[in-house]
């Protein structure tokens, strides 16, 4: 974290990763906002954390598992599940075409 | 006002025939009709025959039977539209409940609406909402305060009589002080999280808001317990919390974290957060003062593991199945993507994301540290009176900062009780939070309640006020 500041390429790659389409203008205002929010987030460098685990979560909890059944009451109708879709077509969702032609 | 009882003199009253859930309905629409035009506290009102005619089929098995309230709008609800305040999901009607709304239907409880917020979560103070701002009751020019203040400003100008909040580094307990709300933020895995939209899942926490300490302990002990459908829930026992309000407070020791009430905490505040310790004090307990050396990093942990993990959920969001494209998100949403995916990307991910859980677990250490020497730290929720509208959106960092004293404890796990302790000399009310252990609810509720006994802050509303300008319903 020794540099802090993020370039407009930097957020143009970012945007691009999480599929976020920014027009150029905003990625000019999102550039300068992040990089005073990432200046703040540098004062974690004074902190020493050698040797320190990290916490990912902290319900003291691990191997939290089930039975291996069908649970019939978190099951939808084909009607139920593409009820809210945008577009669906004999019983599929549809969606753009990953591969080419 | 039927709807200044409490639940359990509504239950009362329900179970005696001196008035009837209907009743209680109706007070809620009308002063819904009155008042929330103005506020805009609802995204989704329940229409009136529909839910006339469910409490008209309601058995009284539980305190909370025909008891109207509502759901923060993050909480999904077969056949209710569900959005998060997002227009990204403005057409998504849900196919299944939540368990925190599964469990209060259960109990016969009412739903009425669905309530504004921050969109998905991200805010403090409901104006990063697709669906206008939430107002706040006390002063229509000022921010209820968030990302629950649809839920806040609700039940501050009586529109139902409870509601269930999400907090993930302050939401039920930042609208809470500023609209004049008992509101809690449980243990991480207390309540489950099944069918709430998240934001932050090593944050969340679903909790209950309401008028008083007493209300939220029989809400909680509704809606508390492990539930198979969430993982992280816990099998921690789930005590009566209603019927361990009683004990005195002699034996218990307050600890003032010094770090909290230092530069940057507004006078008046400060003065009114530290008279709850002095009165509980009177009525028994101890005050020790101490140090919480790291509280300072507290809002850098929050803020980049908040981003981290909203980013990887909202990564998720791809349109097909529900929902519009991610094209609705708003600035506030795509700022959190962005700073998330970039503390996650390879080359910053040691750098930002893992550095954040190493200080995390620095300082899930010091509040165990700070909590060996007292029972509870008390501390402010907010360092500020409710701003103006507009005032928080201008700039990021000043709305991330605003959130300094509430994103403290959710790293953490701990739960925080938000109590109202008082108003400003302009008449905004001011909360305070007592932070206890992990699963301390029950003590933090025994507390409250005791604090409660000693004060009527926390049953004012701003009805009483009278003809308030800032509530004359819209024409």
């Amino acid at each position: 974290m020794s540099s802090t500041v993020i370039s407009e390429a930097d957020v143009l790659k970012v945007a691009k990763l999480a599929h976020i389409n920014l027009s150029p203008e905003k990625i000019t205002v999102f550039a300068k906002q992040l990089e005073s929010i990432l200046e703040h987030f540098a004062k974690l460098n004074q902190v020493d954390v050698t040797n320190i685990a990290p916490t990912y979560q902290v319900t003291g909890q691990k191997n939290i598992l089930r039975e291996d059944f069908i649970d019939t009451k978190r099951m939808f109708t084909q009607a139920q599940s593409l009820a809210n879709a945008p577009q669906s077509k004999n019983g599929f969702f549809v969606t753009k075409s990953i591969s080419k032609k | 006002m039927l709807l200044d009882k409490s639940i359990s003199e509504l239950a009362a009253g329900l179970r005696q025939s001196e008035f009837t859930s209907v009743d209680l309905l109706n007070e809620c629409y009308d002063n819904i009709a009155k008042y929330n035009g103005n506020i805009n506290a609802f995204v989704t009102i329940l229409p009136l025959e529909f839910t006339v005619k469910k409490a008209k089929s309601i058995k009284l098995t539980s305190p909370l039977s025909g008891i109207p309230f509502v759901l923060k709008d993050c909480y999904v609800t077969e056949g209710v539209k569900t959005t998060s305040a997002s227009n990204v999901l403005n057409n998504f009607i849900p196919p299944y409940n939540a368990t925190v709304y599964q469990k209060l239907l259960n109990a016969g409880a009412i739903l009425i609406g669905k309530m504004n917020m921050d969109a998905w979560g991200h805010g403090g103070s409901s104006e990063n909402t697709d669906f206008g701002p939430v107002k706040n009751p006390w002063d229509t020019s000022r921010v209820a305060g968030g990302s629950s203040g649809g839920p806040a400003a609700a039940l501050s100008a009586r529109m139902a009589v409870f509601a269930i909040g999400e907090d993930t580094g302050g939401s039920i307990r930042n609208p809470a002080a500023w609209c004049n709300i008992t509101g809690l933020k449980v243990t991480y895995g207390r309540v489950s999280r099944y069918g709430s939209i998240a934001y932050a899942s090593s944050f969340d926490s679903v909790g209950p808001m309401a008028k008083s300490v007493e209300d939220c302990a029989v809400i909680l002990e509704t809606i508390a317990g492990v539930d198979p459908y969430d993982a992280t829930s816990s099998p921690t026992a789930v005590p009566l919390y209603s019927t361990l309000l009683d004990k005195k407070v002699t034996d218990i020791t307050i600890g003032i974290p010094d770090e909290f009430y230092q530069e940057g905490l507004d006078l008046e505040i400060k003065s009114a957060v530290l008279k709850v310790a002095t009165d509980l004090q009177k009525a028994g307990a101890q005050i020790k003062n101490l140090s919480m050396p790291l509280f300072d990093y507290g809002l850098a942990i929050y803020y980049l593991i908040g981003p981290s993990e909203t980013s990887s959920n909202l990564a998720r969001y791809d349109g097909i199945r529900f929902g519009h494209s991610r094209e609705f998100f708003t600035d506030e949403t795509i700022r959190r993507i962005l700073i998330g995916t970039y503390a996650l990307s390879a080359g910053y991910y040691e750098a930002y994301y893992k550095k954040a859980q190493q200080v995390r677990t620095l300082f899930i250490e010091e509040y165990k540290k700070a909590l060996s020497q007292c029972d509870v730290l008390l501390q402010p929720i907010t360092p500020t009176p409710p701003p103006k509208i507009g005032e928080l959106m201008n700039d990021p960092l000043q709305n991330f900062l605003a959130d300094i004293y509430t994103t403290s404890q959710n790293p953490v796990g701990v739960p925080s009780l938000a109590l109202p302790c008082g108003f400003t000399k302009s008449g905004l009310p001011i909360g305070a939070q007592i932070v206890g252990p992990m699963f301390s609810e029950d003590l933090l509720l025994n507390i409250g309640h005791q604090y409660q006994q000693l004060t009527d802050s926390h049953l004012k509303s701003p009805l009483s006020k009278g003809d308030l300008e800032g509530l004359k319903p819209k024409q």
